[in-house]
């Protein structure tokens, strides 16, 4: 396994009856990063997330998680990783407190830490006032808060989590995102499978696109990439075709354009950016605004899902 | 302690439950006491035998049955087999935990029956509760394997299907209990006289054990550990062993060609049963042959179907026993006018033959009720079929199809040899088509 991820995936095949739900599929996840996998329905996501949780067994391929063989050692991989599925799993009869104290102790942890354990997953969960509340009581943003406090019990390195978001208000969605940055900040390694890219976008760092069973993009999110930076420039009055003084510069490649505004990927950092400005400037463009942009993750799936279809 | 029975005592008592119990029996038996002759305490103990059986036979076995199926509805069976618990701490937890409150009513009941029964049948009262306490714990392993299966399968949501199935575990139980009944009188094993009371001892403790094994294997499984099928080849085995005792006579001059012939019966029987009953898709198969193809020999048989185990066992007493009858001694000869010797291969080949036709099925592109399809198809061969050609006087088409195993057994050997051939050829087609990547 290569220092620096925490999950590696070669040459994955899965089959169900019938239908072959992921073929070749092959990435890494960087430690400490949070990743959204995202792709249509049935493109395979949950059971790549599954056979990551060593719940599944593939029919072909490796999977490494921190550091373990999951096919050789699952129950080792088991006590290592954490594991949300969509319907989150509570026991509707047991106080919020019994369901933590189950997880920690099934989980093998020592009882004496247990109770301690308890009231600090609580805290950080904002869940600590419905302790005594049978789990069946609780809103769906509740329950949720408590099946990930029982994936987080035993402290695993690596999270795993299927639509986490699906059936929430955007409250409890803005909450888990800030719950999510948290457990990034503290070095946990989190993979999240959801359809609702707009909440995905607060606080994924990479970007895994899983369809017809394939990755077909796997890479990081934000402005600055290995294919340059995301620049976009808004004009004070139109001018038609004024994105093409624009391509004369090298290195600048042009994603999006009207003639008042555009998208650029500038290669180069940014004394590259003070050069395309100037460039621009210098032709007599009026421009009004020139400024790096984080590239929306709902755009760049997009964008993705686009160009996979180009022939 | 165990935080698997923890959750389920938390779950199964509370201070209502506890007292309601102890009070409803109390009631009940002195229904009984008074409906019964002054100074008799038949009644007492009937209903406390017939009320033992209700609580831990049919509730008990229910009570461990949902422990895996309603994990498996409510959604946290993922996150179970994701615990740290390894697979018998999770299996004894869960035959206890769930059936706690079951045992708590069950238990009142014998010591109501202890008391009650008469002194001067106190050995036969404390063989009679052992052997009760052991057939429920046969019963609610045998509910947890079921629904250790059916969750494999998919079957788990079927949930009139797990009710018939624990009705079936009742029917069954109450058979045993008539055997244990007859088995009162003293009887011949393996050549030795045995008494009836406490051989029906050592059988309920022996095939509880072999329950609550069957239960830890499967449970195995179930967590992701890593195993073999040494356990379901060495039970059949087991049970090949103990049954051929009843039929070994004192002067047997051949015990051990009777333990093949009940080899050969029992591991055809469970080829047959377990085809039928555990995850035997094209999947499973597939997964076998790229371990094969790959050379991993310690995955195949991790992931080999136990069918596939019977159906070799078969194949090895079939061997064992056509060697072993050309040798057989005089006393036997019998058997050889029989014309014995054929008689195990074909065994094999109709298991063959039948194994194949189940396979076509279930490796179809998107098989549907594969059993169900299979079963039909066997009907019609063993049945239907047959039955046609008799009253249309169609006696030389009849004995293609169901060729005759006593009379002409190489005539129906070659016969069934090519039903056999023709049915593994459909599945070489169907596996071509299937998987041609």
């Amino acid at each position: 396994m290569t220092r620096g991820n925490a999950i590696e995936v070669e040459g994955l095949r899965f089959d169900y009856p019938g239908v072959r739900a992921l073929e070749d599929v092959s990435f890494t996840v960087a430690h400490g990063s949070v990743t959204a996998l995202v792709g249509p329905n049935g493109a395979g996501k949950t059971t790549l997330l599954r056979c990551i949780a060593a719940l599944e067994r593939p029919m072909l391929g490796a999977i490494r998680v921190a550091g373990i063989d999951v096919l050789e050692e699952p129950r080792a991989c088991h006590r290592r990783v954490g594991f949300l599925a969509d319907s989150y799993g509570l026991y509707d009869a047991l106080t919020v407190r019994q369901c933590l104290v189950y997880a920690a102790l099934a989980h093998g942890m020592d009882a004496a830490t247990v109770p301690r354990t308890v009231e600090q997953t609580a805290a950080r969960l904002d869940i600590t006032d419905k302790l005594r509340t049978p789990a069946g009581e609780l809103s769906r943003g509740q329950r949720q808060r408590v099946a990930i406090g029982q994936a987080l019990m035993h402290a695993p390195e690596v999270l795993i989590l299927d639509e986490p978001a699906s059936g929430l208000d955007p409250e409890a969605r803005h909450v888990l995102a800030r719950l999510f940055t948290r457990l990034q900040s503290e070095g946990m390694t989190l993979i999240v499978s959801s359809h609702i890219l707009a909440e995905l976008d607060e606080y994924s760092t990479h970007m895994l696109v899983l369809r017809s069973g394939k990755v077909i993009e796997n890479r990081p999110l934000g402005g600055t990439t290995i294919a340059g930076s995301r620049v976009r420039v808004e004009l004070a009055a139109p001018v038609v075709g004024w994105h093409e003084r624009a391509r004369e510069c090298a290195g600048v490649r042009l994603l999006e354009a009207d003639a008042s505004a555009g998208v650029l990927v500038i290669v180069g950092g940014t004394m590259a950016q003070a050069s395309v400005l100037k460039h621009l400037i210098d032709a007599g463009l009026p421009v009004a605004g020139f400024h790096a942009e984080r590239e929306n993750l709902h755009d760049s799936y997009l964008r993705t899902v686009h160009e996979g279809t180009q022939p | 302690m165990n935080p698997e029975l923890q959750r389920n005592l938390w779950l199964e008592f509370s201070l209502h439950r506890l007292v309601v119990m102890p009070c409803v029996l109390a009631l009940i038996f002195l229904c009984a006491a008074l409906g019964t002759q002054p100074n008799s305490d038949v009644g007492v103990t009937t209903t406390g035998l017939l009320l033992y059986i209700g609580l831990a036979g049919f509730w008990g076995a229910r009570r461990a049955a949902d422990a895996v199926t309603e994990e498996f509805r409510a959604k946290t069976w993922d996150g179970q087999r994701m615990s740290a618990l390894g697979p018998w701490g999770m299996t004894w937890a869960k035959l206890v935990g769930s059936t706690s409150y079951a045992w708590y009513g069950a238990l009142m009941c014998l010591a109501t029956v202890a008391v009650a029964w008469p002194l001067r049948w106190a050995y036969t009262a404390s063989l009679v509760i052992a052997c009760a306490v052991c057939a429920a714990v046969c019963a609610q392993a045998l509910a947890l394997i079921a629904s250790l299966m059916a969750t494999r399968k998919g079957l788990v949501h079927s949930y009139a299907r797990g009710t018939w199935l624990v009705l079936l575990l009742l029917v069954f139980s109450g058979s045993s209990t008539s055997l244990i009944t007859k088995l009162a009188q003293s009887f011949s094993w393996w050549g030795h006289e045995v008494e009836g009371w406490r051989f029906a001892l050592g059988t309920s403790v022996v095939f509880a054990a072999w329950a609550v094994f069957g239960a830890y294997r499967l449970m195995c499984q179930e967590l992701q550990v890593r195993t073999t099928p040494w356990g379901w080849a060495a039970f059949v085995l087991f049970l090949s062993w103990y049954l051929a005792g009843f039929a070994v006579q004192p002067r047997d001059a051949a015990p051990s060609a009777v333990f093949l012939i009940a080899g050969l019966l029992v591991s055809a029987a469970f080829t047959y049963c377990m085809l039928f009953t555990e995850q035997t898709g094209a999947l499973v198969l597939r997964r076998v042959w790229v371990r094969v193809q790959r050379q991993e020999w310690r995955r195949v048989l991790e992931e080999i179907p136990c069918w596939l185990v019977s159906l070799a066992l078969t194949a090895v007493f079939c061997v064992l026993l056509i060697l072993t009858v050309s040798r057989l001694p005089g006393e036997l000869d019998a058997y050889r006018n029989l014309n014995f010797t054929p008689l195990p291969l074909l065994a094999l080949l109709f298991l063959m033959r039948d194994a194949a036709i189940f396979l076509v099925f279930s490796l179809a592109r998107a098989p549907r009720r594969v059993e169900a399809t299979t079963f039909l198809y066997l009907v019609l061969l063993y049945l239907i079929l047959p039955g046609v050609c008799k009253l249309a006087s169609a006696d030389i088409l009849g004995t293609l199809v169901l060729p005759p195993l006593f009379k002409r057994p190489v005539f129906a050997t070659v016969v069934l040899a090519v039903h056999a051939a023709i049915a593994l050829g459909l599945v070489v087609y169907r596996w071509r088509q299937s998987f041609s990547d």
